[in-house]
């Protein structure tokens, strides 16, 4: 099964936030780690995630430098700022409200009479 | 053989065609191509899978190009823009330069008693075979430089800087007081009746210039529009 489009774009700022504030990340981590996690139905087109980290540098919610890896290879890392920590505890709240809506609609409710 | 930088290299100037995307956002997206292309060469791929699988798993240029410009879409515009105004006052400082040129030879010629008509006919030679050196100039600086990564940096960084309009500046106030300047001095050094006749020659010379420029025009759009399927066609 894979996710919609819609969904993963949707869920993008959140889960990009949520992994950064695991610590430091670059790119090519951050998506191995969101297919790691979803055992693969998270299906981004790697490039796409690019333009959403840079839409989120310029809202001052993330912050980037380029640093040399430990095996010399050059990377662009992303850290979370105050205010990007701010802004994925509000994602956090939103989408509880979604994903509680959707499990009291979905369970399964005894039916007592 | 495959050559894998050399590929890698192609690639990225298909992402800088694009101009949406700024040279740190291609090195961005060339790190992470270099890195799958690494990991699936772990994998037992070889150097011309690995890359096509990568450049496939990242996007198509288009693709990408057309994502980046969603969130950048001002400092694109700001860059048309300034390539726009950039291309205007060139052709301006071209023809400026050129009736600049075509007066001083005026003056060359003149003092050597070729007059009137013959003169106004020497100064049509002189503006064509002007114009057709900035064209050929243009053609050969777009062919060479257009393409590499270091030209573009440097018209980003002109684009944005105040060098920019400090140009501006000064090629308005050089063009004004060449306006002033130049009747006066052709007027001192011509006879009434040889500058008007002179004049006439001139008329036809805009008449060149007002054939001629259409026909680059659409030449330079069917070049463009040629390219531009040649581009997707690759993809």
């Amino acid at each position: 099964m894979a996710v919609s489009k819609d969904l993963i774009a949707a869920s993008a700022t959140p889960l990009i936030l949520s992994i950064l504030s695991e610590g430091e990340s670059y790119g090519y981590a951050i998506i191995k780690r969101v297919h790691e996690l979803s055992g693969g139905q998270l299906q981004w087109t790697d490039g796409m995630l690019y333009p959403v980290l840079h839409r989120l540098e310029r809202q001052k919610l993330i912050q980037s430098r380029w640093r040399e890896s430990d095996i010399g290879r050059k990377r662009k890392y992303y850290k979370i700022k105050e205010s990007g920590i701010k802004a994925l505890k509000e994602h956090q709240s939103q989408w509880e409200v979604v994903y509680s809506t959707l499990t009291q609609l979905w369970e399964r409710k005894p039916c007592l009479t | 053989m495959f050559d894998l930088n050399k590929q890698i290299g192609k690639w990225r100037s298909n992402l800088a065609a694009s101009q949406t995307l700024e040279i740190s956002d291609i090195d961005e997206l060339e790190s992470h191509l270099r890195e799958e292309i690494e990991s699936l060469k772990h994998a037992k791929l070889s150097d011309k899978e690995a890359f096509m699988i990568a450049a496939h798993r990242l996007g198509s240029p288009e693709r990408l190009a057309d994502e980046f410009a969603k969130i950048g879409w001002d400092s694109a515009l700001r860059y048309r823009v300034s390539w726009m105004i950039t291309g205007i006052l060139a052709y301006l400082l071209a023809t400026h330069f050129s009736v600049l040129l075509q007066k001083a030879f005026i003056w060359f010629v003149s003092v050597r008693g070729i007059q009137g008509y013959g003169l106004g006919v020497v100064a049509l030679a002189v503006n064509i075979v002007l114009l057709g050196a900035v064209l050929f100039l243009c053609c050969f600086l777009w062919r060479r430089a257009l393409r590499s990564d270091r030209f573009i940096k440097w018209t980003r960084q002109l684009a944005t800087r105040r060098i920019f309009l400090v140009t501006i500046l000064v090629f308005l106030v050089v063009e004004s007081a060449s306006q002033i300047v130049l009747p006066v001095m052709t007027y001192r050094v011509l006879g009434p009746a040889q500058y008007g006749q002179a004049a006439q020659v001139f008329a036809w010379t805009r008449l060149a210039w007002s054939i001629m420029l259409p026909v680059i025009l659409v030449i330079v759009l069917i070049k463009l529009c040629a390219s531009g399927s040649r581009e997707t066609e690759t993809e």
